[in-house]
């Protein structure tokens, strides 16, 4: 068997202990892989020490997706190639469903393995998250424990109380216990 | 395996500093990035983010944060403010015109009536009581106001918002006549924080005051008269806020003579704009490419023939805003038109603005308008 036919293999090692084999240039959609494979410097199994398998499949995924639209980029009439619209459309299908706390895994994984695309999808799709979001319901997302004494926190809504219209979720708490 | 910390698209200036004062808000997501996704939101979304807890509070009042945010929102389509008599009586309502084309959104304030209202600097306006010495300082989505020190007992001409960046100062300059017939301009500057108006004297060019003027990069900029200017070859002037001098800056070489009656200056993304009409049912619209050299490139040339208008039509063609993709709205007789130059089509976007007193392009903006306005500047 000739190594140059056959398409270099590249293995990643989730944090919970699976291992993934993919092509060396789905690897190197990330930057991180990338100056790794490049410098020579990767073991035989490169370990994702911070992403958990389900999320290291998404970002196989999504890897293999851009490998997929840009080896043909060169030729012109590319079928894969997308317009803005499509790319838009394509990136809300992909983050269709990810609930809060895999989008968190999942910037953090994209963070991490330094992939541009992916973590702009993530924000973006954050964004459109929270945006009509009341403070409760962030708090109850992400784990965030309110600090404010009672009185604090009613002079920091009344600072803009418009901004807060009918808050469903609020109840002025009293100070004393 | 080295840690692959970078900040995505957009600004990569985070220094230690920031982003400790990011720590600890997201324990779940990298602090640059909680700050990446909290710059896109709203000011509306922010302002009730700030009862998250206190670190969120903290993150959301930086200076810095407050200057990525501004940054990052002036990246999108412009929001378009309309100022219209809708809303109770003796009152103006303010209202915008969303991202998404033809979505109207009522969402500010009632201003009182008989207000002068400038274009928006950094998200911010002047709200001028008309006939007094009330000057204010409003920002459109925080909607919080700050009024002014009384300006100086004089006729007052004209009116604008400069800011000036490296320093992070904003400067309100105020153009006036001393009395009733006195023939000469003079100016006065009040530098939000300070204590009271500055006058830096008398102007020596006869500007043309009918609009505003363009506020861009650091500097306003005005047109000359073209009735009682006498140096003909003098068109546009800019007062460099940091400077505060009028000076003579080039103009496009084939704007001259009667043609100068329809020139307007204007404000869009962050270039300045040059209005103008060939004698023809035209708007060209030059931008300055190149402060230092003076290259005007002349990159719309609207026919208004073929929405129905004429020659005759074009002093009232306005210019109202441009899209990131090139697209542009414009106003002519109480209708907001939708133009796109790369198909040369027109669409109606708003059919009824005839109670409409201006139409500006805003971005959301966090900056606050608390006494020291100079934190910027870090």
């Amino acid at each position: 068997m000739s190594e140059s036919t056959e398409k270099k293999m590249v293995r990643l090692r989730s944090s919970d202990g699976e291992v993934f084999e993919v092509e060396e240039s789905v690897a190197k959609v990330a930057k991180t892989l990338q100056d790794m494979l490049e410098e020579d410097c990767a073991d035989a199994v490169i370990p994702i020490t911070c992403v958990r398998a389900p999320i290291l499949t998404k970002v196989i995924d999504y890897c293999k997706d851009q490998v997929m639209i840009s080896s043909s980029s060169s030729t012109t009439n590319n079928p894969n190639e997308r317009t803005e619209q499509e790319r838009k459309a394509w990136g809300q299908k992909f983050m269709e469903g990810v609930d809060s706390s895999t989008l968190c895994e999942l910037l953090v994984a994209s963070n991490f393995l330094n992939i541009e695309g992916l973590l702009n999808l993530g924000v973006d799709k954050m964004v459109s998250m929270i945006q009509g979001k009341y403070p409760q319901e962030i708090r109850d997302m992400f784990n965030v424990v309110n600090d404010f004494t009672p009185e604090e926190e009613e002079e920091i809504r009344n600072q803009n109380a418009w901004a807060f219209e009918r808050d469903p979720y609020y109840k002025k708490r009293s100070s004393s216990k | 395996m080295r840690r692959a910390s970078r900040v995505l698209r957009g600004t990569g200036r985070f220094r230690r500093r920031e982003i400790a004062a990011a720590a600890m808000v997201f324990p779940s997501v990298p602090d640059e990035i909680l700050v990446q996704i909290l710059i896109r939101l709203p000011v509306k979304s922010l302002l009730r983010f700030r009862s998250v807890c206190k670190a969120w509070r903290s993150l959301i009042s930086e200076p810095f944060f407050v200057d990525f945010h501004l940054h990052q929102q002036s990246l999108r389509d412009p929001q378009i403010l309309l100022l219209s008599c809708a809303g109770e009586v003796g009152e103006f309502c303010l209202e915008s015109l969303a991202d998404e084309r033809g979505i109207l959104e009522r969402k500010l304030s009632a201003v009182p009536v008989e207000s002068i209202l400038t274009p928006s600097c950094n998200g911010l306006i002047l709200i001028h009581r008309d006939y007094s010495q009330c000057i204010y300082v409003f920002n459109v989505s925080t909607r919080k106001l700050l009024t002014l020190p009384d300006c100086s007992p004089s006729l007052h001409v004209n009116l604008g918002l400069g800011y000036d960046p490296p320093v992070g100062t904003y400067k309100v300059v105020r153009l006036f006549h001393n009395r009733e017939g006195d023939a000469h301009l003079h100016c006065e500057i009040f530098t939000l924080g300070s204590p009271e108006w500055r006058r830096i004297g008398e102007v020596r060019y006869k500007l043309d005051v009918r609009g505003f003027p363009a506020s861009v990069d650091g500097a306003l900029y005005w047109l000359t008269d073209y009735d009682s200017h006498q140096n003909k070859s003098e068109v546009i002037i800019s007062f460099v806020l940091r400077e505060e001098r009028f000076k003579v800056i080039p103009h496009p070489k084939r704007c001259a003579g009667e043609k100068r009656r329809y020139m307007q200056l204007w404000e869009f993304r962050g270039d300045l704009y040059l209005q103008d009409s060939s004698g023809k049912p035209v708007m060209n619209l030059w931008v300055l490419k190149d402060h230092k050299e003076g290259i005007w490139v002349k990159n719309y040339t609207i026919n208004l023939h073929r929405c129905g208008y004429a020659l005759h039509d074009i002093p009232y063609v306005k210019p109202v805003s441009i899209c990131r993709d090139g697209r542009l709205y414009f106003s002519l007789f109480g209708r907001l038109f939708y133009y796109d130059p790369h198909t040369e089509t027109f669409e109606v976007v708003l059919l009824d603005l005839a109670l409409c007193e201006i139409l500006f392009p805003y971005v959301e903006s966090l900056v606050p308008l608390r006494k020291e306005m100079k934190a910027f500047a870090d």
